[in-house]
């Protein structure tokens, strides 16, 4: 399955775009793992995916836990601290 | 309770006039008792701050700011709802965000407007960057705007989980 991978804010910078076309290796099954995939080389945009305060939406639905599993999903979107009004 | 036609959400990329808006939602629920508006609009900081530059999750933002309202309408007796909340870049002076309500009571819509905002400030997604001499800062919301938020018991419209 083809994946989008949106970084949203701050994140965006950090992992050097807004998007970003994957395909998801099989045995990536929590968001946790996901992470780890994603950074793998990178430590500080690791962390900063990792962060408490960052929601993970999962096709437009917000995870809460980062170790339920992962179904295959069109769109994964890492959105650090909500910040309107 | 109001039907999901009578609630508006807009997001603007471009500046949009809220005394127009006010009007033509006071027009449309003229039957309602009470309309209260809330206007945002950037502050100037003293002239230390340039411009603001904000960004939303297309489709997704819409639609959380629709449950919200939802959500006021399932708390508060309210005829309709609009909220219009600006993107890309802004300027002191410009709108940011507005908020309306119409009902039969002003409590009801004195609440709606203040609980809207409340979700606005902190759980809606939308990305803040301030833009000034010293450079590009992201903007996060204060202790105050999660107090504020907390005075709203969770239901389960809103609830994450």
């Amino acid at each position: 399955v083809t994946t989008r991978l949106l970084f949203f804010g701050s994140l965006r910078e950090k992992a050097g775009g807004a998007e970003r076309i994957v395909e998801i290796p099989r045995g990536v099954d929590t968001i946790a793992s996901l992470v780890d995939w994603i950074a793998a080389d990178d430590d500080m945009l690791k962390a900063a995916l990792l962060a408490p305060l960052v929601r993970v939406a999962v096709d437009q639905e917000i995870m809460v836990d980062r170790k339920e599993p992962l179904r295959p999903a069109e769109e994964v979107a890492f959105m650090p601290p909500f910040s309107g009004g | 309770m109001v039907r999901a036609g009578h609630i508006k959400v807009r997001i603007a990329d471009a500046p949009f006039d809220p005394h127009a808006e006010a009007r033509s939602f006071a027009k449309t629920f003229g039957g309602a008792g009470a309309i209260v508006t809330f206007l945002g609009q950037m502050r100037d900081e003293g002239g230390s701050v340039e411009a603001l530059s904000l960004e939303h999750y297309p489709g997704f933002t819409e639609e959380r700011i629709q449950k919200a309202a939802a959500d006021a309408c399932h708390r508060w007796p309210l005829d309709g709802a609009l909220i219009i909340h600006r993107i890309g870049r802004l300027t002191p002076g410009e709108p940011i965000v507005f908020v309306a309500a119409a009902s039969a009571q002003r409590r009801a819509a004195f609440d709606a407007v203040d609980f809207l905002m409340d979700y606005l400030k902190c759980d809606a997604p939308f990305w803040k960057q301030e833009v000034s001499e010293a450079g590009r800062r992201w903007i996060e919301p204060r202790a105050e705007d999660y107090e504020n938020k907390a005075r709203w018991k969770a239901s389960s419209e809103t609830a994450e989980s």
